[in-house]
């Protein structure tokens, strides 16, 4: 061991060389990789002290030198300490000058450990004042590796007890065995350089001493034979030139007996160090001359010399220098003008009224509740995903919340009032990152605040493990809070401007004062706390800004909101037909027509205009226009009354027709109004069915329209189908509801709040669904327990059914409810009158009484001829017992039947020798009802009167009526429409020969007719595809009044208690203009039934007029 | 043809509208059915009389809003739609709309 010098001798030479002086000096310098270069593997260790090694194991150079430089040495051993530790050799080189080339040079260099090895577990060393200074490995040791160091301790073990007859690989193996253990466990101790430094500072020339041993031991630890070669050339250069091999003897005796075995390591060993004789490497003696002395100047110059020697060396030349003239050159300078502009500023202002400052609080909170959720949601993600990140870059907990806190620091310092120095303050600094990471505490509000905070703070983010949870809670809970820092903070982060820090930013905040400060820095602060999320706004941003891009294209009309923008069209368009329609909605309305509603004028063009379009007859002057100028809520009624047969002309009285507007459009051209409809509940809504357009094939889809008088020109909605439309009814109990009959004989419900064509329910797929055209549907109000009510009562019990009527000869009723479920409740044979067997009064056999007797009469009258079915057009049910119903037939019979059986007839009505178009009750009397039918009549029937021939028969065209219908408010009064065009109302009152009014459409044929319930109005339906609306004037009992007509279901409640007991009259409720009282309505309706009554009992006692 | 063309076209179609404009945002028209100068000015001037609509509106209650503005003079009746993102301008003539 140690028969080697740690440097190399290369490197030995090397230093020597350069160095003579004449003062004695030693020059300690740092030679990096100098000396033994031999490769490292592992990190450089620090300098090994092997505490167990005993003094009289050093090798006699290395005590040798350390005696000569102890202090040196010991003071270096300091420095050795702290670099070796960093992994750099030290190298002691030390000369002199006048010719000695010889040189000792100590090196504590290579410490590395070749092979990390165990060090025997229970190995312990004590310093002189008996501290534990046992080395603690510092890498952790692998298996393999203790596998090895085990086999070099066996091999230690092996050679136990000999000394010289060792082999040397095996010796050799051993100590760098030990060698390795020990730097290794050197360098496990944890403050290295510490240890080492206070021990070199006490340890005085025992120090140096077991230092040198200690190095060289170090270098056995390369442990080849090459090393061992190497080192004793270098040993041989040096001085004392003795034989290496006692040295290697003498270490690995050395350290063979202290070898520690287990036993050994657990008592105490006594280590006396004792001091060596000093060995003399290098003298250097001063020379001294007298200044007598010949020889002065020489010495004189001698040191002269030197000192320029030092001088140009401390300089860094070489040590020959010449004075040489040379000529360089200039680095070329260029000289270059950049030209920067200032950064550009921009001056904007911006004008708050409080409104805005509502939107940006409370508006935000309502827009808010909605949006700023989700957004919370993506923003604690990304604020929690940062922590993660940070994570995984291997910094610990505490960054992160630190970076937090200085970002929060920062807003403190903005604020006045937070003098805090929270980035010193440990316990800030906690409290500030348990903000940060899950609570939202009012921290900076003001010192006293943020004391008292933090403790709160603190332990509630310590105790909630559920950052994100309390993240979103506590922004919720505090754009409610309503304080505008809060809130503005959340709209920003609402609208995607500063997303990822402004939950941290929102949180700091917390409703403090400086919050416009904090907008401020939130991008900043978006940037630095969450990556995700502020990408995320960058992105929302940019999708406003291309939102916005581009309008100053001609196709900018695209890029606007398209629902939004039709909407408003469409309310443009609205207020333009009002307009347009003014002064006819002021008549439909049956408002009070006032020359001082209009102004300027107008009032003229009204008049001419008005009177333009009257085209049945001039149109009547009403009494208003006289007193022109008056307030027009004095117009009402009574003053109507009072002053009209006074001032106005006979025409003023004469029962008419003014058209008002047609609802009509490009789509509904040419098309056949097939039925109409009104909204059950508002009565503006009207439901239009259009047949196949004339011009193109039955093939062409049927259409189907909801108008409504606010835009009298194009529909509300507009469905398309498949199939011609022929007949439609809304739902009472549902009145968004639209029940359809096509004529391929499927039936269909549209919910009309729906803008598209889809139907919400269809039949088509349904077995029971009709084979033929479908003529009539209508929703029934059926009660639970089986019974019908009409459709007009508005039960609150029961359930409301479809029923339609189609020529195939069945009355089906749909169930809607579940799916769709039919049952047939009648089918239509058809039944002959039996002239031949009875007598005058036509089929008394019949008996309207006997349900079985009526039932057995059709089939038996007509004998032996087989049963045939006839095809149903129209019904209708009763609006008093809707257990029974009309049925009319294109045989020309009508027939009453009841719910409850669906092969029999209660009674049967001949007379029509058409198809009847239409059977409607009346709604006064109970057993009256009326028919048209396209042999040119409308008839008038009695219930009671069955057998019977119709009551009254009206004929006053040549064409077939096509549809005919009861007016709503008095009882005698009805309206029918025809093929050639003509519009009739008939007051039986006043005349039953001719119609009060009969208004002539030329050149249409009119399908469909409709009384208005709330306002004098009639509709009539052409093949045009237009209907037109009518106001009736100066029907007596019915035009008279102004203003909007209480509909029957309005008063229905308030009426019905009172008149159940004259259920046979007066159970239904009639409308009447201006009335609430119920007494009023019951005498009303009395007189109206009682009116009819009369008329008809008249009629059958056969008299006319 | 949208929707929107469609309902834009049949408006302009009814009687007495005299032009329909629609303005963005920012002011400047991007649709108009009448010529450069006319919608030039109705425009500018409809967007601030608009906007000073809906502040008064707003400034009388927050809560309120301006959805709607007729403008009766004695040739026409301009009618306002204002939205966030657009104005709409309808300029009718109403006495040849009732004649």
């Amino acid at each position: 061991m140690n028969t080697h010098i740690p440097s190399s001798p290369d490197s030995l030479r090397r230093h020597g060389d350069p160095l003579p002086s004449i003062g004695s000096g030693v020059y300690p310098s740092q030679q990096s990789g100098a000396s033994p270069p031999r490769p490292t593997r592992n990190a450089p260790a620090p300098p090994r002290k092997q505490p167990t090694q005993s003094q009289s194991s050093q090798s006699p150079q290395s005590s040798r030198l350390a005696h000569k430089q102890q202090n040196l040495s010991s003071a270096s051993y300091m420095r050795s300490g702290m670099r070796s530790a960093m992994g750099n050799p030290r190298v002691l080189a030390s000369d002199r000058g006048h010719g000695l080339r010889s040189a000792s040079i100590m090196g504590t260099s290579q410490l590395t450990a070749t092979a990390p090895l165990l060090p025997p577990p229970d190995a312990k060393c004590y310093d002189q004042e008996g501290n534990d200074v046992t080395p603690l490995p510092l890498l952790p040791v692998s298996r393999a590796v203790a596998r090895a160091h085990q086999a070099a301790g066996d091999s230690l073990r092996g050679s136990d007890g000999h000394v010289g007859g060792r082999s040397f690989e095996s010796v050799h193996d051993a100590i760098s065995a030990i060698d390795a253990w020990s730097s290794q466990s050197f360098v496990r101790s944890g403050s290295v350089a510490q240890l080492a430094g206070g021990r070199g500072q006490g340890g005085g020339g025992q120090e140096g001493r077991s230092r040198a041993s200690s190095l060289s031991l170090n270098d056995s630890t390369m442990g080849s034979e090459g090393d061992q070669g190497e080192a004793g050339s270098a040993t041989s250069l040096g001085d004392t030139g003795e034989d290496p091999a006692p040295t290697t003897t003498t270490a690995t005796a050395a350290a063979r007996s202290t070898r520690p075995t287990t036993p050994d390591l657990e008592k105490h060993v006594d280590i006396f160090l004792t001091e060596t004789p000093l060995v003399w490497l290098l003298d250097l003696p001063s020379l001294s001359v007298g200044a007598e002395d010949k020889e002065v100047d020489a010495v004189r110059r001698e040191n002269e010399r030197y000192k320029q020697l030092l001088a140009s060396r401390a300089s860094g030349a070489t040590d020959t220098l010449a004075h040489r003239a040379t000529q360089t050159l200039n680095l070329p300078v260029k000289h270059r003008d950049v030209q920067a502009s200032a950064p550009p500023t921009r001056d904007t202002g911006e004008q708050v009224n409080w409104w805005s400052v509502w939107d940006e609080t409370v508006g935000a909170q309502a827009e808010g509740q909605g949006v700023a959720h989700g957004k919370d949601r993506k923003e604690g993600d990304a604020a929690t995903s940062t922590d993660p990140a940070l994570a995984g870059l291997g910094l610990p907990a505490l960054p992160t919340a630190t970076a937090h806190l200085d970002q929060s620091g920062t807003m403190g310092s903005l604020s006045a009032s937070t003098a805090l120095s929270v980035g010193e303050n440990p316990t800030h600094r906690s409290i500030s990152s348990a903000t940060a990471a899950g609570g939202v505490v009012p921290v900076f509000v003001d010192a006293a605040a943020a004391y008292v905070g933090p403790g709160s703070a603190h332990s509630g983010a310590s105790a909630s493990t559920r950052k994100l949870g309390r993240q979103r809670a506590d922004s919720r809970s505090m754009s409610r809070s309503g304080s505008i820092a809060a809130s503005s903070v959340a709209l920003d982060a609402v609208r995607g401007w500063p997303t990822g820090g402004a939950g941290y930013a929102a949180n700091g905040v917390g409703g403090s004062e400086f919050s416009s400060v904090s907008v401020a820095t939130l991008p900043g602060l978006g940037i630095g706390g969450g990556p995700g999320g502020e990408a995320e706004g960058v992105a929302e941003r940019l999708g406003v800004l291309m939102g916005a891009a581009g309008q100053g294209g001609g196709d900018g009309v695209s890029r606007l909101p398209q629902n939004r923008l039709l909407q408003s069209l469409l309310v443009a368009e609205r207020a333009a037909m009002g307009n347009v329609f003014e002064n006819k909605f002021v008549r439909f309305r049956n408002l009070p027509e006032s020359a001082a509603w209009e102004e300027g004028d107008i009032a003229p063009r009204e008049d001419s205009a008005g009177s333009a379009l009257d085209s049945a007859d001039a149109r009547p002057k009403t009494a208003d226009t006289s007193t022109s100028g008056a307030v027009p809520s004095s117009a009402n009624a009574a003053a109507s009354n009072v002053s009209g047969p006074d001032l106005e002309s006979f025409a003023t009285h004469i029962p008419s027709l003014e058209f008002l507007w047609a609802y009509k459009c490009e789509a509904t051209r040419a098309r056949q109004v097939k039925s109409m409809c009104w909204n059950k509940v508002t009565e503006d809504i009207l439901a239009v069915a259009y047949g196949p357009c004339d011009h193109e094939t039955s093939a062409s889809p049927g259409l189907l329209a909801c108008w409504s008088p606010r835009n009298p020109e194009y529909p509300e909605r507009l469905y398309t189908s498949l199939a011609p439309v022929t007949c439609l009814d809304f739902s009472s109990a549902t009145p968004n509801l639209l029940a359809v009959g096509y004529q391929d004989g499927h039936l269909a419900v549209y919910d009309v709040r729906n803008q598209h064509d889809r139907s919400v329910l269809d039949t088509r797929n349904s077995s029971g669904k009709h084979r033929d055209p479908i003529w009539e549907v209508r929703w029934v109000m059926v009660s639970k327990s089986g019974s019908a009510t009409a459709e007009s009562d508005s039960g609150d019990k029961g359930e409301e059914v479809i029923v339609s009527v189609s020529t195939d000869g069945r009355v089906v009723q749909w169930d809607v409810r579940k799916g769709v479920q039919c049952t047939d409740l009648m089918s239509l044979k058809r039944v002959y009158q039996q002239t031949d067997q009875a007598s005058g009064g036509g089929d008394p056999s019949q008996g309207g009484a006997s349900g079985a007797a009526a039932g057995k009469g059709p089939s038996a009258g007509s004998g032996s001829t087989m049963s045939r079915q006839t095809g149903g057009l129209t019904f209708d049910f009763s609006p008093f017992d809707s257990n029974y119903y009309l049925v009319g037939t294109e045989d020309g019979t009508i027939h009453r039947c009841s719910i409850s059986y669906n092969e029999q007839y209660l009674s049967t009505y001949f007379g029509h020798s058409g198809a009847v178009y239409g059977v409607r009750w009346n709604p006064f009397l109970p057993r009256v009802f009326l028919s048209c039918s396209n042999d040119w009549t409308v008839r008038l029937w009695d219930v009671d009167a069955e057998g019977e021939a119709e009551v009254l028969r009206f004929q006053n065209g040549k064409d077939s009526v096509m549809d005919a219908r009861w007016a709503p408010l008095r009882s005698t009064v009805f309206g029918c429409v025809t093929m050639d065009g003509r519009i009739e109302i008939w007051d039986l009152e006043s005349s039953c020969l001719d119609p009060i009014i009969l208004h002539t459409v030329l050149d249409r044929k009119l399908t469909a007719m409709q009384f208005a319930t709330e306002y004098p109005a009639l509709l009539t339906g052409d093949d045009s595809g237009s209907v037109n609306v009518y106001k009736v004037k100066n029907v007596k009992g019915w035009t008279e009044g102004t203003g909007r007509m209480k509909k029957a279901s309005d008063i229905e409640n308030e009426v019905a208690p009172q008149t159940a007991n004259n259920k046979e009259e007066s159970s239904q409720p009639s409308t009447l203009p201006n009335e609430n009282n119920g007494t009023v309505q019951i005498t009303y309706f009395q007189n109206q039934a009682t009116n009819l009554e009369t008329f008809i009992r008249k009629a059958r006692k056969g008299f006319v007029e | 043809m949208s929707e929107v063309e469609e309902t834009i076209k049949r408006l302009s179609s009814h009687k007495g509208v005299e032009g329909i404009v629609i303005v963005n945002s920012e002011g400047i028209p991007i649709r108009s059915t009448i010529d450069n100068n006319l919608t030039i000015q109705y425009s500018a001037l409809i967007t601030q009389l608009a906007a000073k609509a809906k502040s008064v509106v707003r400034d009388l209650d927050p809560q309120n809003d301006l959805t709607f503005l007729r403008l009766r003079t004695k040739k026409h009746e301009i009618m306002v739609a204002p939205d966030k993102e657009y104005i709409l301008i309808v300029i009718q003539n109403p006495h040849e709309a009732s004649s």
